[in-house]
């Protein structure tokens, strides 16, 4: 593929990601089946009543009162706080720290208050974050390690290292 | 998503197991695959460049989470497929598969409702039923993807032995 195609290829596909990460954007509350933490942050009274699968970080746990507070955030960054029902539980400990993430999936109350279906941990504690970004970046670096390892840049493009 | 690592490794195996027959899918080619399982986890981008900030310079909504879909993955293995000097579609072809393995191991973990992400995106918004496997967090996850990673090395290097041959690893067959 000659040079000049390969560089208006590049610049149409990129154009193209542009358009798709608008597209995601602005089509996503219609697509996603359940209030969006956008829709809730605007009119929270219009969706008491439905389910709604809402993702946030734990900013406090009442064990005596069973409840899970947590904050989930719109797309221009206002934070919405909502009270579930239920606090998971790993034999009689609670299984998610504040600073941890969940999603948690119930019907939603008056008040910002959810009755849960269920309940997934995605981070325990602030710490499992971080250990998610310090693996990961061991990972990019290890990748990419073992690409140029085969491959070297030249202002042609990727080329076969040889020997 | 499941850290990094881990999606590497798996990509890393598949690609490797699939060597074994394929004789032009040679270690250069392998590593180019593990480069594609790298694809998805863009979104992550995210964090050094907040989102709102692209929005505010375009004028529109815009979100990266669009990487870490069927449709963001072709354009970003595109992308990444014409920097490569020669074999275009073969590069594109392994930078596809790897950011899909990618996705399916990502299509199996736990949602609170029980369905994956819309990860299928722009063909649909269906979202299939998830086994709930695991979260992103499990130590396990990672300690599964080395094993299953440490037994693929040992039979790919038993096979080299067996057979007498470096040949996929040198690239002799590489066209």
């Amino acid at each position: 593929m000659r040079r000049s195609v390969r560089i208006a290829l590049a610049f149409f596909l990129c154009v193209a990601l542009v358009g798709l990460g608008v597209h995601y954007a602005e089509s996503y509350d219609d697509r996603w089946p359940y209030p969006t933490e956008n829709e809730l942050d605007d009119d929270y009274a219009a969706h008491v009543g439905e389910d709604a699968l809402v993702f946030g970080q734990v900013t406090a746990i009442d064990t005596a009162a069973g409840e899970l507070t947590l904050e989930s955030e719109t797309d221009d960054g206002t934070r919405i706080e909502l009270v579930a029902d239920t606090v998971p539980t790993d034999g009689s400990e609670p299984a998610v720290e504040e600073g941890g993430f969940v999603q948690v999936y119930g019907t939603l109350e008056p008040d910002g208050e959810i009755t849960t279906t269920e309940t997934v941990v995605v981070n325990p504690n602030s710490g499992a974050e971080s250990y998610k970004l310090a693996v990961s970046a061991i990972a990019l670096l290890a990748g990419m390690g073992y690409f140029l390892v085969h491959w070297r840049p030249t202002l042609t493009g990727w080329e076969v290292r040889r020997g | 998503m499941a850290e990094l690592l881990s999606h590497l490794l798996v990509v890393w195996a598949v690609l490797t197991v699939a060597s074994w027959r394929l004789e032009w899918l040679t270690s250069r080619w392998i590593a180019v695959g593990v480069v594609g399982g790298i694809l998805p986890d863009l979104n992550r981008l995210a964090i050094a460049v907040p989102e709102r900030a692209i929005a505010d310079f375009l004028g529109a909504s815009f979100q990266v989470d669009a990487f870490h879909t069927l449709g963001g993955i072709t354009v970003l293995a595109g992308i990444g497929a014409v920097m490569f000097a020669q074999n275009q579609r073969r590069a594109f072809g392994l930078l596809f598969a790897g950011a899909f393995v990618h996705l399916l191991t990502d299509a199996v973990k736990s949602y609170a409702d029980g369905q994956a992400a819309m990860w299928l995106y722009p063909l649909t918004s269906y979202r299939h039923p998830t086994p709930n496997l695991y979260v992103s967090a499990d130590p396990e996850v990672l300690a599964l993807t080395f094993g299953i990673a440490g037994v693929v090395f040992v039979i790919d290097r038993w096979q080299n032995v067996g057979s007498g041959s470096t040949a996929s690893q040198n690239g002799e067959h590489d066209t």
